[in-house]
């Protein structure tokens, strides 16, 4: 007994069905292949094996029975994929780090005309020429003058520095809010591809879906997703579970229990929620009373303190018109000094010049007090200049971290992403295997036509 | 960089994009510094630059502050010079005066003609002492009062005795740009007379007809002391001139220093700039020759 006659039909029909198939998914592949987060697909076929022999006197075995699509694969490689949400939370780090330094060389502006330095000069310049011209309303006028110039720029600064760090507090309560919806949708994400997954439907869409939700997460945490047998992510933040199968904890901002710094905690437990990397784990670091906005801080206080000690040290000597002595020309009326820098004096014909003893028209005082800048100048500049040499530092970590962000991308995209000139081999292939199906149905048909209408004509 | 063993259409297309993004950033970049002409625009851009750009900036500003006290010392001590050398006119003057009615040939009425004509020159020198510069005299030192000397016999000078006006010519040394009236034209002690108390003396001997080699001699010893004090604030007018002249130098290499490091070089930068408008152009062709090939060209 040999085959059935039909059974090269259904052969055939399995042939057509997949081929088919196989062109869908190139369809959805070429229909995705500007799709961001999408991962190719393509059908894995598997052979029908022949009919188990049964019976009385079994036959040789004969031919298979065609084709079946096994599954729809998804050409995603779990440990490609770690190595981009890695790169991605050092990335994340490295950009609020650098962004940071960069906005306190705006606020700086050294070298420049409209910087502190300049500022501090012009100040010692217009003692300089009040000891030229002690007493003269002119040169006093422009000696106060020179001074508000000085307090206006520091404490102004000082104002943009505390406008970054409110910024960067705003940004840091945003990014935490970013990261509990982001956590939310992770859950939500993973009860659908457990449904989906246990009725048996394909869950290739919602994987992709899955794994974009964790990228954007790692960017902002540094966190890593934990996939499970059953596609569902288990998404880890400081060796926590931020999303647990269909559970999203919240973090929250909070602050250092022992030193006040911010920190980012766990909403749901006591404690720092402890992020390796990522935006927020920057943006804490830059808010750190050792970050770059705290630094820029206490150095602009630190020179305003410095100027109006010095300036008072030597002013307190000089002799007033009305022979007294013991006057102040700065006061710092509060903290932070930089934006208490007060000028005590408002008459610019009572500035004082003279020395005891010194003579009505001796400009002494005037003159040693132009002097007192130099040491001040000199942190100020070797502070500009360190502020430059770390942000040079953040810039180059930065383009390291983008580098190893764009080659991690580049070989998870050399596996995940749609080839249009590789599509359209397979839709050629497939068309033909469509075709050739078809071929041997009408092969079939043709024998059976042969076998039904043209066997059997002799004498009729 | 892992090895890629596969290369899609995307991938080309994000490289493509990258690059041109990095060549139109770079371009941008030199762009920017072309137009501004400034090397370093920020800390970063050369943090061992800007150190030294800052320390040339505020030199330059200490050395242009004492470019201004030079200047104006100089205008006191030519002040002082040019009232020092009239007073040694008037001294020789004087000088002659004293000799010519010492000799006993001249009649009263020519002696009493030199005692006017003295008198007439001591208030000459009187002025002078009173020179003034942008309102302040030069020959009381520190002191506020509207003149050096006030008028009466012997006249009171009103000056600093201890304390000298100064100007700060450089970060540690100032110098004297007055001259005290007691060291110009001497005091009137137990011991010493001002040239205006010789002057005086000198007026009335000669109308009194007294011998006169007492007032000669000590016209000698007040016109020594002027032509000393001359020599002094010459000298001092002198480091005055040479201090300038080196401030000057200095703040052209300070300048110099300040721009070659703040600065860019505007011929390297045109070269730059043109070299990477071709690359970009290049960048550009390239692109659209990879990004137009594809199978679905060759297929039927």
């Amino acid at each position: 007994m040999g085959l059935s006659t039909f059974h090269t039909l259904n052969t055939a029909s399995r042939g057509l069905a997949a081929a088919s198939a196989q062109i869908a998914i190139t369809a959805q592949n070429t229909a995705n292949a500007g799709t961001v987060g999408y991962t190719r697909q393509s059908a894995q076929l598997q052979a029908l094996p022949g009919v188990q022999p049964t019976g009385l006197f079994p036959n040789p075995t004969g031919a298979g029975q065609g084709v079946e699509v096994a599954a729809i694969g998804r050409s995603a490689s779990e440990l490609l994929n770690t190595q981009v949400r890695h790169a991605l939370g050092q990335s994340g780090y490295q950009q609020v780090n650098a962004e940071a330094f960069s906005g306190i060389e705006d606020i700086l502006r050294e070298p420049g005309d409209a910087s502190v330095s300049t500022a501090i000069s012009a100040y010692h310049s217009a003692w300089q020429d009040y000891a030229n011209s002690p007493g003269d309303p002119g040169a006093g006028t422009a000696l106060l003058e020179a001074a508000k110039s000085l307090t206006g720029r520091v404490s102004s600064d000082y104002q943009k520095l505390e406008n970054q760090y409110s910024a960067q507090e705003a940004e840091l309560a945003a990014e935490v809010n970013q990261v509990n919806s982001l956590a939310e949708q992770l859950a939500q994400i993973n009860g659908t591809i457990r449904s989906t997954g246990a009725a048996g439907g394909s869950t290739n869409e919602l994987l992709d879906f899955r794994d974009q939700i964790a990228e954007q997460l790692s960017a902002l945490t540094g966190g890593q997703l934990r996939p499970a047998a059953d596609g569902t992510g288990e998404f880890l933040v400081g060796g926590n579970a931020l999303v647990s199968g269909e559970t999203a904890h919240a973090l929250a901002p909070g602050e250092d229990a022992t030193t006040g710094e911010p920190i980012v905690a766990w909403s749901h437990r006591p404690g720092s929620a402890g992020l390796d990397g990522g935006s927020l784990a920057g943006r804490v670091a830059v808010l750190s009373d050792a970050g770059p906005i705290a630094k820029a801080m206490g150095q602009y206080n630190a020179t305003a303190q410095a100027i109006a000690t010095n300036t008072n040290a030597v002013y307190a000597t000089g002799v007033a018109a009305d022979g007294s002595t013991g006057h102040t020309f700065f006061e710092v009326t509060g903290d932070p000094a930089a934006k208490n820098l007060t000028i005590e004096v408002t008459d610019p014909a009572a500035i004082i010049h003279a020395a005891v003893g010194g003579g009505g028209m001796d400009g002494s005082i005037a003159d040693q007090i132009s002097t007192t800048g130099t040491e001040v100048l000199g942190d100020w500049s070797g502070y500009v200049s360190g502020v430059g040499s770390s942000a040079r530092g953040a810039l180059d970590g930065l383009n390291l971290a983008v580098g190893s962000e764009s080659s991690a991308r580049a070989s998870q995209q050399s596996m995940a992403s749609v080839d249009r000139d590789e599509e359209a081999v397979n839709l050629v292939t497939f068309q033909h295997a469509y075709q050739a199906s078809a071929r041997v149905l009408t092969a079939v048909d043709e024998m059976l036509d042969t076998l039904i209408n043209r066997v059997g004509l002799v004498g009729r | 960089m892992t090895m890629i063993n596969r290369v899609t259409s995307s991938m080309t297309t994000a490289a493509t994009r990258a690059n041109l993004q990095d060549s139109a950033k770079t371009l941008a970049e030199l762009q920017n510094k072309a137009a501004s002409r400034q090397a370093i625009s920020r800390p970063s851009d050369d943090p061992a630059g800007t150190r030294t750009a800052m320390a040339a900036r505020a030199e330059i500003a200490r050395n242009t502050q004492y470019e201004r006290n030079l200047n104006n010392a100089d205008l006191w001590l030519q002040s002082a010079d040019t009232a020092l050398q009239s007073g040694l006119d008037i001294m020789v003057r004087v000088q002659e005066l004293a000799l010519s009615g010492n000799n006993g040939t001249l009649s009263q009425a020519a002696r009493d003609a030199s005692a006017t004509e003295v008198e007439q020159l001591r208030k000459e020198l009187l002025s002078l002492a009173n020179t003034q510069v942008l309102g302040r005299n030069v020959f009381a030192g520190t002191s506020a009062a509207d003149f050096a000397y006030m008028d009466g016999a012997p006249p009171t000078w009103n000056g600093s005795p201890d304390a000298s006006v100064q100007r700060r010519i450089s970060d540690t040394t100032t110098i004297q740009v007055d001259v005290s009236g007691v060291d110009a034209f001497g005091a009137d002690t137990e011991t010493s007379a001002s040239v205006f108390t010789v002057f005086s003396d000198l007026a009335s001997g000669l109308r009194t007809g007294t011998d006169l080699s007492g007032s000669i001699g000590a016209l000698e010893s007040s016109r020594q002391q002027m032509s000393d004090a001359l020599t002094a604030s010459g000298a001092r007018h002198a480091t005055v001139g040479r201090t300038l002249e080196a401030v000057r130098t200095q703040l052209t290499e300070l300048e110099a220093t300040r721009m070659s490091t703040e600065e860019a070089d505007l011929a390297e930068t045109a070269v730059e700039l043109q070299m990477q408008q071709l690359n970009y152009q290049a960048a550009l062709a390239v692109s659209a020759q990879a990004l137009q090939t594809s199978l679905l060209d060759y297929l039927r």
